[in-house]
């Protein structure tokens, strides 16, 4: 059984934030809910300024608080290192977000299914769609996953369910990377198996000095950062988020 | 590593094995929507199919697969097989689907039934709208030359509206913002200097680089995927950058060093590097011997250029310039000094980019690993028709192939914008064809096709558009989203977007030369249509029908294929793009054989064409006007998730970067009395005034410029997402300083002063 963990390059990162649609393309996020966000940072002064972006995603913390709060397991440790949540069964009690340091989680307050698109039930449209009003999406998303065969992959997209970053497990179990680290244009995305020396991730832990964010939790969360630094107080952000963190 | 193989494998082998298990989705689930109240399923199972296409979300033009499912676009991928986007969309070409999507979208053909600049229309049937469009243009044909129609295009379909169509029609006034507003400067000094074009696609030897100088090139803000990675790919490889830019923008956080150079002022720096470079006999001697002419005279022009002349004029200290000057020579050829895209800022930009590319060439760099690869178009023939009764350039994004030093046609009408008079050469810049539908001068243009130009967003100086747009007898509209200038046009067409349509193809000029494949992923939203139908259909109701033999697309596309041993199905047999092999270094190139078509077959580094023409044969430095007290210079530059001002609807995009900010130096904002989150309007040098846009109080701006990113501020349109947000840099943009060598839009000339938001 792998050990899947992820390694974000800080010093290759610009910021584009292709990583952030990659996973709106592939998981149909609903409006104003961001799995992967990249933080912006700066400072100094002119001339001597640093500018500086942290993507984050889910950490799929080894330690997860999210994972022992839950109250009817709906949140859980898979054995590859994922923490799944089987939206099926989650009842919206929101005890994992409050429990996250990372922000990572999201509540569906709204049905989201209607969030973005034309509205197909518009008579017309109708000849398209063989009459059909679609909430579109992955059709890969609403598979059971894992050996426990539950749903984890959409995240819910369902009113009254919480939802985060997957890995994209439905991804991941076919043998192909996560959307966002599929997409970096520049790489900055690293994934593999933890265990696995010769992965990517195994050869740049080794060579490289890294760091985990709020490490002092004692989450043991599975994604490290390497080329910079967490945020510190000489860290201003730099523009407004529309993320948690 | 194994997961990155096996992934490879799989794409590149087994796309249509993936999404199988559509099938398998069990009845709990199914039931357990329902009580979720989603109607399930809406898709028939094992119905996902990929098709082929090259994103035009932005005109990098990056390959991509496009799944569907039941008739629905459900996601975009980059395609692996492509040379662009080597299997990675950028943000914006992940939102291609947002786009397809938007609710806003443009539905049914509109006639105009009230007042020019209301929204005022009834809707229409193809036919009505096709026939009204035509019977206004024959008229105005008949009546006054079809010189008298100008044809505005961007985007893909530009080739139908911008280099097909008109010159079917005979009309030489074909404009494409691509020139005058961006590239225009660089392709004639490109031209001038080494016989050729630099092309859509940029030719730096990335990978082979070693060191590598940005003059305002802000990548990474400008998310040109396939740069974005080769550039990242060059320094993880330990190459070493420079940023030359007023701004520390994305580029400059990966610099080693950054110059926060005085705006304007960026030919004093290179003519100073070029000093440094010859004074102490760092250049390539062998190389300037073997392929260029007229070094003796840079030599002499040069000298008095030193660092300590440059120095007060940039701001860069002296020594950081003979710095730079030295590690650039000590890296040669691997060294670059890329040429850049948007270079219309000042007015003396053919005289900037001529000494950008005299830099390279001191360093050897070009035709040479490291430095600037020699890019090359595949040969496919066009699909027959009769000559043209004009011959033109419009250039374009992908222009290099072609060369820009068009004559006019012996006994036709001549472009009416002004080259030959205004400014001396190159292909035809839009912004100067408003004028004459204004004064009339050189004569009239009486009629407008704009196909996928926003003439509010990318033309400078709106007040005279608008002007322009009221004299103009009639106007025709094709476009996907209901942008502002709409609401001047007597018919609007609504195209399908790329995802819906064939094109023609993408035939790149590249390392490795390729073409590449758009196909329809759905049919069209009822009641739109491909560009191709629309040019087809017109130019039938024009007489035009000897250009229009083909009667599908397919059989179009198949016939041009055909001229290269190819067809549609063998192109998607290949994955969607086909390549060649290119030349790009200067050892592919035989004896007797140059790479640079100038008159001497040399690289002309004393330009005698420019002499001849009375203008400087040697780049020269030219002092720029300077802002009055309290007013900055008004910069602007991109957002790596929005392209130009046509994505700022786009769900997706909106949701992350909804509106742009005025970037102001802190302690200028502090001194103003401004914190971030301010609301300001800004009033530019003629007491133009924008919007309300928020004060990003920032230390990584100079204290004398400020800078918005483009395309925000939509007012007018029916964009409800994009409606009234931010500002527009284009609005405050009301003059221009034209360069005289190639007609660019010198648009870096506008200052603005900060009113605060009461
Ligand atoms: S796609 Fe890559 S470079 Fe862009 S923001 Fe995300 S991690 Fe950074
Ligand atoms: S750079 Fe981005 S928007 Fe432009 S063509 Fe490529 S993927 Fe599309």
């Amino acid at each position: 059984m792998p050990r899947y963990g992820m390694v974000i390059d800080l010093s290759r990162c610009m910021g584009c934030r292709a990583c952030m649609e990659a996973c709106k393309v592939e998981n149909n996020t609903p409006q104003a809910i961001f799995w992967m966000y990249v933080f912006r940072f700066e400072e100094g002064e002119f001339p001597n300024v640093r500018q500086w972006f942290m993507p984050r995603p889910c950490m799929h913390c080894d330690n997860a608080p999210c994972v022992k709060v839950c109250p009817v397991g709906a949140r859980y440790k898979r054995e590859d290192g994922l923490v799944a949540t089987d939206w099926e069964r989650c009842i919206g009690c929101r005890y994992c977000e409050v429990a996250c340091p990372y922000g990572v989680n999201y509540f569906n307050w709204k049905r989201p299914d209607r969030n973005y698109y034309l509205d197909w039930g518009v008579p017309e449209l109708r000849s398209i769609t063989s009459g059909a009003v679609p909430p579109y999406r992955n059709p890969d998303l609403d598979q059971p996953y894992g050996e426990e065969k539950r749903r984890i992959a959409g995240g819910g997209h369902v009113k009254g369910v919480i939802e985060k970053c997957t890995f994209c497990v439905h991804r991941v179990e076919k043998g192909k990377l996560p959307a966002c680290v599929a997409n970096c244009p520049v790489q900055a995305l690293l994934f593999g198996d933890l265990d696995d020396p010769e992965s990517v991730v195994s050869r740049v832990l080794r060579q490289k000095p890294h760091f985990r964010l709020l490490e002092e939790l004692g989450t043991e969360p599975r994604v490290f950062y390497v080329g910079g630094k967490p945020p510190g107080p000489e860290t201003r952000q730099i523009e407004p988020v529309r993320a948690r963190m | 590593m194994k997961l990155t193989r096996r992934e490879f494998l799989r794409r590149g082998g087994a796309l249509a094995g993936m999404w199988t298990g559509l099938s398998q989705l069990g009845e709990p689930v199914l039931a357990f929507l329902r009580t979720r109240g989603a109607r399930w399923p809406w898709y028939r199972p094992d119905e996902v199919r990929i098709t082929y296409n090259y994103c035009d979300m932005c005109m990098w033009r990056c390959g991509m697969l496009v799944y569907t499912v039941n008739g629905r676009v459900v996601k975009v991928e980059g395609n692996p097989k492509d040379p662009k986007s080597r299997g990675r969309l950028c943000g914006r070409g992940q939102a291609a689907v947002a786009h397809l999507y938007d609710p806003d979208r443009l539905r049914k053909p509109l006639i105009r039934t009230g007042e020019r600049g209301t929204w005022s229309f009834r809707e229409a049937t193809w036919e009505e709208a096709l026939d009204r469009a035509a019977e206004a243009l024959t008229r105005l044909r008949d009546q006054y030359g079809p010189e008298s129609v100008a044809w505005f295009a961007h985007t893909t379909g530009d080739f139908w509206f911008g280099d097909y169509l008109p010159l079917a029609f005979g009309s030489p006034n074909v404009g494409k913002p691509a020139t005058g507003l961006c590239l225009t400067p660089r392709e004639v000094a490109a031209q001038l200097t080494f016989g050729r074009g630099v092309g859509g696609h940029e030719p730096v030897d990335w990978e082979n680089t070693r060191y590598i100088v940005l003059i305002g090139n802000h990548i990474g803000e400008n998310a040109h995927n396939t740069v974005m990675q080769d550039f990242a790919r060059a320094l993880a490889q330990g190459a070493k950058l420079v940023v030359v830019d007023p701004r520390y923008s994305t580029a400059a956080m990966k610099a080693h060093r950054w110059l926060p150079i005085k705006p304007g002022t960026d030919t004093a720096l290179l003519l100073a590097w070029m000093n440094v470079l010859i004074t102490e006999g760092l250049y390539d001697r062998e190389y300037i011997e073997k392929y260029t002419v007229g070094f003796e005279r840079l030599a002499e022009h040069i000298r008095p250029f030193t660092p300590e002349w440059a120095a007060p004029i940039t701001e860069i200290p002296a020594e950081v310039i003979r710095e730079v000057a030295r590690e650039m020579a000590a890296h040669r050829p691997q060294v670059v000094i890329p040429p850049g895209r948007h270079v219309v800022w000042y007015g003396n930009d053919t005289q900037r980019m001529r000494a950008l590319f005299i830099l390279n060439v001191l360093l050897g760099n070009v035709g040479r690993r490291g430095g600037l690869y020699l890019p090359r178009a595949p040969a496919l023939d066009p699909y027959p028709h009769p000559p043209f009764p004009v011959e033109v350039a419009a250039g374009g994004c992908g222009a290099a192939a072609v060369g820009i030093r068009i004559p006019d046609t012996p006994g036709h009408p001549p472009r009416a914008d002004g080259v030959g008079s205004k400014f001396a050469t190159g292909p035809v810049v839009i912004q100067e064809l408003i004028e004459p539908m204004i004064t009339g001068q050189p004569y009239p243009i009486r009629g407008l096709v704009v196909y996928g130009v926003n003439l509010f967003h990318s033309i400078p100086n709106v007040p005279r558009t608008i002007e322009a747009l009221k004299r103009l007898e009639f106007v025709l509209a094709i476009d996907v989203l209901p942008q502002e200038h709409l609401a001047w046009a007597d018919i609007v067409l609504p195209e399908a977007t790329f995802l819906e349509r064939y094109d023609e193809l993408w035939v790149a000029s590249h390392r490795i030369p390729y073409i590449a494949l758009r196909e329809p992923a759905v049919e069209p939203l009822p009641d739109t249509r491909p560009g191709w139908w629309i040019a087809r259909e017109l130019g039938l109701r024009l007489g035009l029908a000897d250009y229009f033999q083909w009667s599908s697309i397919e059989e179009y596309l198949n016939t041009r294929l055909m001229s290269v041993g190819l067809s549609l199905d063998r192109l998607r047999e290949a994955g969607g793009v086909f390549t060649w092999p290119g030349k790009p270094y200067l050892e592919d190139y035989g004896e007797g054989e140059t790479p640079f078509p100038t008159p001497s077959g040399k690289i002309e580094i004393y330009s005698e064409a420019l002499a001849r023409a009375g203008f400087d044969p040697l780049p020269v430095y030219e002092p720029v006007e300077e802002p009055p007290p309290g007013y900055f210079r008004l910069l602007y530059g991109r957002h790596p998730l929005h392209t130009f001002g046509k994505t700022q609807n786009n769900p997706w995009l909106a949701e992350v970067y909804p509106e742009n900010e005025v970037w102001v130096n802190d302690e200028a904002a502090a001194a103003l009395g401004l914190k971030n989150g301010d609301l300001v309007l800004l009033e530019n040098q003629d007491g133009v005034r924008s919007g309300p846009v928020r004060v990003r109080a920032t230390p990584r701006i100079r204290k004398d410029a400020v800078y918005l990113v483009h395309g925000f501020g939509h007012r007018g349109s029916r964009l409800s997402r994009a409606e009234g947000r931010g500002a527009s840099d284009n609005l405050l943009i009301t003059r221009y300083r034209l360069d005289p060598i190639s007609g660019g839009a010198g648009m870096r000339v506008n200052f603005v002063r900060l009113i605060q938001e009461v």
